[in-house]
């Protein structure tokens, strides 16, 4: 039979016989730069404290740490005049609904509970933007990536 | 005069070849399945004609490839033209190095996954730059370890076209003689 285990077993040992000593170094070195690179983001990650920031218009309005502890809620003021408010409760943050004026989707209500380092909740029409971040790490540039 | 017609004449049939795969694989659905993630079956291309042109043919060909592909997505000169050149600068000139002095350690694999890893790289940096934020760094160790599969296939495809074309022979007297694979 042409897909028997055993020409599976054969086909898969002639594509690593092609591999020479120089190939091998070549995987090292990308093996290795994966690790540094991942170890060098990762190592002031280990304090595990969590901030929240608000960004609004481009212009951080908020931002403090985030101890998983009390219940409150986040007054913020959009550009067109309404009020938005943020949940903050030990399990997550979240958006309340939005006047249907100035948020006409409802989306950003709609994403939910946010709780891990790097989930966002976003408002378009606001450009409202809500992150959860690790003190002290690297912020992802939103307009950036969507590009 | 006449050989280095038929060079000109291969080299603009590659070209044709590279932009059709880029093409096909735009169709391939990996893209879905990790976000941003592509095979670089058009390095298939610029392998081939590393190994049978060397270096300064392999980053022309790449520059050009770049330019027409900007030309039909209507990209050129923006940001994703500036990452996919830098992108295929880095890669032809990894390859093209270690094709011109390590083939007597490199397999065509290896090659591939430098030229992937290069690519990677350069592309990551480069973002970096344009976008003067260093945050897309986090995105690097995941591109690097998709370099190594995505490299890994390209190079066996590359193989077996070599292979299937009998052109593995040729490289001797294609590059004047000189010592390759």
């Amino acid at each position: 039979m042409y897909f028997s285990q055993k020409g599976a077993v054969r086909r898969v040992r002639s594509c690593l016989s092609l591999l020479k000593k120089g190939d091998f170094a070549i995987m090292g070195i990308v093996l290795c730069s994966v690790l540094m690179s991942f170890a060098a983001l990762n190592s002031r990650q280990d304090d595990k404290q969590l901030e929240i920031i608000v960004t609004i218009n481009g212009e951080e309005v908020y931002r403090q740490p985030w101890s998983r502890e009390q219940t409150y809620t986040i007054g913020l003021n959009l550009p067109k005049g309404a009020k938005a408010f943020l949940d903050v409760t030990p399990e997550g943050v979240q958006m309340q609904p939005l006047p249907f004026e100035v948020c006409p989707a409802q989306i950003c209500s709609h994403m939910g509970r946010i709780s891990k380092p790097g989930q966002v909740i976003l408002c378009v029409p606001n450009k409202l933007i809500v992150e959860i971040a690790r003190v002290g790490s690297l912020q992802l540039d939103i307009d950036g990536i969507t590009e | 005069m006449s050989r280095d017609l038929f060079k000109m004449v291969r080299l603009g049939l590659l070209l044709g070849l590279a932009m059709a795969l880029w093409l096909l694989e735009g169709l391939l659905p990996i893209n879905h399945v990790i976000p941003g993630a592509k095979l670089g079956l058009a390095n298939v291309v610029i392998l081939i004609i590393v190994l049978r042109f060397g270096l300064k043919e392999a980053l022309m060909i790449n520059l050009l490839r770049c330019f027409i592909i900007s030309l039909f997505t209507g990209t050129t000169f923006g940001f994703t033209f500036v990452l996919s050149l830098g992108g295929g600068i880095c890669a032809a000139l990894a390859m093209g190095a270690i094709g011109r002095w390590g083939m007597k350690h490199v397999s065509v694999i290896g090659l591939s996954i430098a030229g992937a890893f290069a690519h990677n790289i350069a592309q990551v940096i480069l973002a970096c730059i344009m976008l003067g934020h260093r945050g897309i760094l986090v995105y690097l160790p995941y591109f690097l370890v998709f370099s190594l599969p995505t490299g890994f296939f390209t190079g066996l495809v590359t193989h077996y076209v070599l292979q299937a074309t009998g052109w593995q022979d040729v490289f001797q007297s294609e590059r004047g003689g000189e010592k390759s694979a």
